[in-house]
């Protein structure tokens, strides 16, 4: 259950997202991924674990949100831009270049000799034509890229031609990052495209699917992929691990090279048992979480009762016992400092560090009235009692078990926590409507700390409490933070954007709207003593669990036998046939599933079988 | 067959065993809370059982004996709740079905257990579970009584049906006995057995739905009980990194409870049901025989 | 005749009544429940990171056939749509319709299940009989208070003990999954052994903890017809032991087993849990796990539909076959 927790990381949740600095990474065209191959060995079959979400279903339309992940986008479809959150960088991909003509009109170049893995050459009409799809079906467009479109062409094979219907540079991330490009030969005569499963995809990516099952699923080469040499593996096996036990196991065995999800005590269990090729890396790199209190609710509307709250509260425990270690506490104003280092204001930072400090809190408590009862909980003036629900997802184990810390934290200090483990939609509906007194949630990761700031403290997103909101949870309304965020929005200038950060950093940390807690990292456990070129911390080229978009095919065009396992490069998965010994050949396509509907049959005539033995010793026994 | 059968079960060593387990663990659950340190005071992570921690500590440095001892409050509130609430739902249920058969209200009550019957009750219980808000264990113990009342009613009913048309039943009701005189004086007395070993297994069985329910996540995880230590045990991967001490307790525990009510109703059977007592059937034929003979 | 006839009827009408029952019940279940499914699924596109404007929502409510029709024009949509074997589309496997969902799923639980169930009704019963016969003799007690006491211990903790010690200790059985990736389903030797291979951890925990039930329910019935006068006679007569047993005790002993017996069929595709989580096995039990963990209620209607369904079904059949063969039965009807 814990790796579920991984897929909000790096997650934009927010309607307004605007960010200047995503043009930032326009100039970094060339990274490790255009490097030569040279004395590279190649061929090889290499297992990974799929995570806990299977059985699949046979769905590879890259835009329905449940299509069969890691594989649809990245590894088969793929994006204009290959955004790499762990070096913030914006990097060419299906398109070499982008330039905003003015305001209102952004021009792609977009990349020549690129062929579908059906040998029909990929254009820019093909892109186009992708654009407006969505803008056709608009339950296509789940980035809400049309909301600022107005139009999409494409005057040439190689150039397409986005006009805005206001500015919004900063949209730029979302059309290039997120938007999949599908070929119009194909799709043009698909009836409905939402609903659409495309069991046999067409698409530009490094792999072509070979197999599929609901349980396991075969990638092989695209011989034909537009980075010459790559990839450099024949196959990627994708296994469904429904289990951590069962994932912990094959990594063990050494069958999955690669398993992108949460496991604790890995120093002493994985990386013990082979320090030189067993590693794991998570980088706290993916945003933070916070602990939230309703602002709305007296008595925590005061930013001095936060403050205080934030002197009572110890992160280093949430890290060492909910977090096994992986995730530092971050600074109190707003930012992790790990992933925006240059964006802290570090005068900020010392002003407004809140670090654990009981007596403090316990004289602002009582410099502001407050006494504890014959209970020992703090009440206020008015004889408010501090007891508030926590309301956290019982299916989120890291956080039920930081809430424990929390509670106990809090209680030194007199004031009460009641944790209530609710579902996971039930708690999504309590944020929503502003139905808690405290929470957890984790703030919006995107390529500049702009959207931290937006989704905690744009209160054009949240509503009062019992309407939903879609920001701003907590309910923090503060005219200048708007205003600031207003005119981050509009700058394109990074000068100006620090200073608008550094301001905002100050009005976070005096106000308290939340109470930042641990960074959030992405998850990736590596065994490397077969396949190397994995990424880590010495080779960042990608994320360690690049599930959302763009990353996995990065990573698997990467990937390559070490040179004394080249005897393995001629090592082919077998494809599941009816009987395991016999091959199929390679080029054959993915055969169909089991044929269910056979067994049931079977199993019905079994029972009815039995039934008819109870029958007969019936009337044997009339007999 | 009357009220001191149950009492007797003292009497075999069965019994006594089952009872010395059980009132050894409700002791625990009493005092506990007074006499152990907190459950929630931390030491370090995964110390293997020692003089200081007899049971090492676990994944988040809290010791292991702790949360094993002041965990049993809680299995055992909601074992003996649930099964009171079950025996005495099913009883009702089952009189109604059983005594009063061909009312429609009889009947009304009989498709009820039928259709309660055929529901599965662990996914039931998951879908209830998964909505209700879970710090506390009363929706817990309310939701497992839902589900677990159906099977110990058939079996009531079907003793009452069989029981309704005994001689002395008959016999009363052709003395104008009214009907809840009958249940009080006639049918209800046969079953004190029976209902008290519909009581044990309800207990048990509500102790080790409860434990389930925790395991799968559903049962308020933040509570101090076994079956909330099986779950973090599980979800930090205990055996995994060989800390054996964490995973094997709770489930000795919650085995320990079973056993001993199983113990009790082994020595109700061989003391209160004079069918199941040792009869020696072979001896018993040969004076079969010895009158065939003789006639 | 006519006797029989009206008690087909009768049972048909029950039959048709439970079976609108249950649809019933069904039916209110997520709408009893808290939380609006249109709010979920908003919720679970939120989670996704995906925001889209609200038309888009109306368009996916449409697709999942989320209605905002007066309840009454709900349930009769929702009637007909089951009836006619339309169960919706599943949100977690989506598109995957339901039935497709459970389709998949069922004849593992029936691989898995259906012969732990016959085989721990089968050594239940006879290990019942055995020591029925010999009661409160050593093999009496022991076998009694043996399984009694295993049937104690949670059933998860003894599948976990187990699966670590034989499949991550030993590596003597697989960790998980029904059968090796590398063979498709089939009706070979060779898959064969690999499904039995795969199946014999769990099918081995499922009879420690379930054989105790049968052996207690056809103890207590055979020490009960020992007493009975036809078996003194019997052996009175100088019947051979065996033939007792057998014949006389085993029959009327089993009688009583077969009505649980047909529900424990009809249950076997409610799959099995905590079985399938602890030895990822992909039955119903697991499906139906997803499908509450991420508020599929479209699943989780289908799911209970479809297992109602067949337990009442079975238990229709059973009834039948006991009323044609036993005319006090159908007598009383």
């Amino acid at each position: 259950m814990r790796q579920k927790r991984a897929w909000r990381n790096g997650i934009l949740l927010v309607s307004l997202m605007l960010a200047m600095a995503a043009l930032l990474g326009l100039n970094s065209v060339s990274t490790a991924l255009a490097q030569s191959n040279s004395g590279v060995t190649t061929g090889g079959t290499v297992y990974v674990s799929g995570g806990g979400i299977g059985p699949w279903t046979d769905n590879f339309n890259p835009f329905s949100p449940t299509a069969v992940d890691p594989a649809t986008i990245g590894l088969l479809y793929q994006t204009l831009i290959y955004w790499n959150p762990s070096n913030g960088t914006l990097n060419p991909w299906l398109a070499t270049g982008w330039t905003f003509n003015n305001a209102t009109t952004l021009t792609m170049s977009i990349r020549q000799g690129v062929k579908w893995n059906d040998g029909v050459a990929f254009t820019a009409q093909d892109v186009a034509f992708t654009f407006n799809l969505l803008k056709q079906y608009p339950a296509l467009d789940t980035y809400g890229v049309w909301s600022v479109l107005s139009s999409v062409t494409a005057p040439n094979n190689n150039t397409v031609v986005f006009t805005f219907s206001k500015p919004a540079a900063p949209y730029l991330f979302y059309i290039g990052y997120y938007v999949p490009i599908v070929p119009e030969h194909i799709w043009s005569s698909v009836s409905n495209p939402v609903t659409y499963t495309n069991s046999q995809p067409v698409a530009t990516g490094p792999f072509k699917l070979y197999y599929f099952s609901p349980s396991e699923y075969i990638l092989s080469k695209n011989t034909d992929y537009w980075l010459p040499g790559k990839p450099y593996v024949n196959y990627v096996v994708v296994v469904d691990a429904p289990s951590n036990t069962q994932a912990l196991a094959n990594l063990e065995s050494g069958k999955f090279s690669y398993v992108p999800m949460f496991a604790s005590n890995l120093n002493n269990t994985w990386v013990k048992s082979d320090p030189t090729y067993h590693y794991y890396w998570f980088p706290p790199i993916a945003g933070y979480q916070y602990f939230m209190p309703n602002d709305q609710m007296y008595p925590l509307n005061n930013p001095e009762v936060r403050q205080a709250i934030a002197y009572a509260i110890n992160n280093t425990p949430i890290d060492t016992i909910a977090e096994s270690g992986y995730m530092p506490p971050v600074d109190s104003i707003g930012i992790n400092q790990y992933e925006w280092p240059t964006w802290v204001n570090s005068t900020v930072a010392a002003q407004y560090n809140y670090s654990t400090n009981v007596a403090k809190a316990e004289s602002m408590f009582s410099s502001m009235g407050f006494t504890k009862n014959s209970n020992g909980i703090l009440q206020t003036p008015n004889g408010t009692v501090m007891s508030f629900n926590y309301v956290i997802p019982s299916g989120y184990t890291d956080w039920v078990s930081a809430a424990q810390q929390l509670k106990t934290q809090l209680a030194a200090v007199g004031i009460q926590i009641n944790i209530v483990g609710v579902s996971t939609s039930q708690w999504t509906t309590d944020v929503q409507d502003g139905d808690y007194g405290f929470s957890m949630e984790e703030a919006v990761n995107g390529p500049t700390p702009f959207y931290e700031y937006n989704s905690i403290m744009n209160s054009a997103l949240t509503a009062p409490i019992g309407s939903t909101a879609t920001g701003d949870w907590e309910r923090f309304y503060n005219s200048t933070a708007n205003q600031l965020l207003q005119s981050w929005f509009s700058t394109t200038s990074n000068t100006q954007a620090q200073i608008y950060a550094s301001k905002l950093e100050a009005i976070f940390g005096q106000q308290m709207p939340v109470i930042p807690d641990v960074a959030r990292v992405p998850f990736g456990i590596f065994n490397s003593t077969v396949f190397t070129g994995w990424p880590s911390p010495s080779n960042p080229y990608a994320s360690s669990e690049p599930w959302q978009a763009e990353g996995m095919d990065v990573i698997f065009q990467s990937i390559h036998l070490r040179p004394q396992y080249a005897a393995l490069a001629t090592v082919a998965p077998v494809i599941p046939s009816a009987s395991a010994t016999s091959s199929t050949s390679p080029s054959s396509s993915s055969p169909s599933p089991s044929n269910t509907t056979t067994y049931v049959i079977v199993a019905v005539v079994v029972v009815i079988v039995i039934i008819i033995i109870a029958a007969v010793l019936l009337m044997r026994r009339r007999t | 067959m009357n009220e001191s059968g149950i009492w007797l079960t003292l009497s075999s060593t069965k019994g006594r065993v089952g009872f010395g387990i059980l009132l050894a663990l409700v002791a625990i659950a009493l005092v506990s809370p007074y006499v152990v340190p907190s459950p929630e005071k931390a030491y370090g992570q995964y110390l293997p059982p020692s003089a200081k921690h007899l049971l090492g500590t676990d994944y988040f440095g809290y010791n292991v004996l702790s949360w094993v001892l002041i965990g049993s409050r809680v299995s055992l509130l909601v074992g003996f709740l649930a099964g009171a609430a079950i025996t005495a739902i099913a009883l009702a249920m089952a009189v109604i079905a059983g005594y009063f058969e061909k009312t429609i209200l009889g009947e009304l009550f009989s498709a009820i257990i039928n259709v309660f019957l055929v529901i599965p009750a662990l996914p039931l219980l998951i879908v209830i579970a998964s909505y209700i808000v879970t710090q506390s264990v009363y929706p817990v113990i309310f939701a497992i009584v839902i589900i677990s009342w159906p099977y110990p009613a058939r079996i009531l009913r079907s003793q009452i049906l069989t029981l309704k048309n005994r001689e002395f039943v008959l016999a009363d009701k052709g003395l104008g006995l009214s009907d809840f005189q009958i249940i009080r004086s006639d049918i209800l007395p046969s079953l004190y057995s029976i209902i008290f070993s519909v009581f044990l297994f309800g207990t048990i069985g509500a102790i080790l739905t409860q434990a389930s329910l925790q395991f799968l996540g559903l049962g308020g995880v933040s509570i101090v009980s076994w079956g909330s230590m099986l779950y973090w045990a599980q979800n930090e991967e205990a055996l995994f990194s060989g800390a054996w001490w964490w995973f094997l307790p709770p489930g000795i525990m919650i085995g320990l409870v079973g056993v001993a009510l199983v113990l009790i109703n082994l020595s109700l059977d061989e003391v209160v049901n004079p069918r199941l007592q040792a009869l020696k059937l072979s001896k018993k034929a040969k004076e079969i025989q010895k009158t065939f003979a003789a006639s | 005749m006519s006797g029989r006839t009206s008690y087909l009827a009768k049972k048909t009408a029950y039959l048709a009544v439970e079976v609108w029952v249950a649809l019933t019940i069904n039916f209110a279940i997520p709408r009893l429940m808290p939380g609006d499914p249109a709010r979920v699924l908003l919720s679970r596109y939120l989670q996704q990171g995906v925001v889209f404007p609200p038309q888009t929502l109306t368009a996916f409510e449409s697709l999942f056939g989320i209605s905002h029709a007066p309840i009454y024009v709900q349930y009769g949509q929702y009637l007909v749509n089951t009836l006619t074997g339309n169960l919706g589309t599943s949100f977690t496997y989506y598109p995957a319709s339901v039935w497709s969902v459970i389709r998949y799923a069922v004849p593992w639980d029936i691989a898995l299940l259906g012969v732990a169930t016959l085989l721990s009704f089968a050594l239940g019963t006879f290990l019942g009989l055995l020591v029925g016969w010999s009661r409160n003799g050593k093999l009496d007690s022991s076998l009694t208070s043996v399984f009694s006491f295993l049937g104690a211990f949670p059933y998860f903790w003894v599948a976990l003990g187990l699966l670590y010690t034989f499949s991550l200790v030993y590596k003597v059985f697989p960790v998980g999954h029904a059968y090796a990736l590398n063979i498709l389903p089939n009706f070979s030797l060779q898959f064969f052994g690999s499904y039995l291979y795969h199946a014999f951890l769990p099918v081995t925990t499922l009879l420690l903890v379930s054989l105790g039930g049968w052996l207690l329910l056809t103890r207590n019935t055979a020490v009960t017809n020992l007493s009975e006068d036809y078996m003194l006679f019997g052996q009175a007569a100088g019947l051979k032991k065996r033939r007792m047993l057998i014949y006389y005790l085993g029959k009327n002993s089993i009688l009583p087993s077969l009505t649980s017996f047909s529900i424990s069929l009809g249950l076997i595709v409610g799959g099995a849990i905590l079985t399938e989580i602890v030895f990822s096995y992909p039955g119903i039990g697991y499906v139906l796990y997803q499908a509450v963990l991420n508020d599929d209620y479209p699943l989780i209607q289908g799911i209970f539909f479809v297992i109602t369904v067949v337990v009442l079904v079975t238990n229709y059949i059973v009834d039948l076959i006991y009323g044609f063969i036993d005319p006090r039965v159908t007598a009383t009807a």
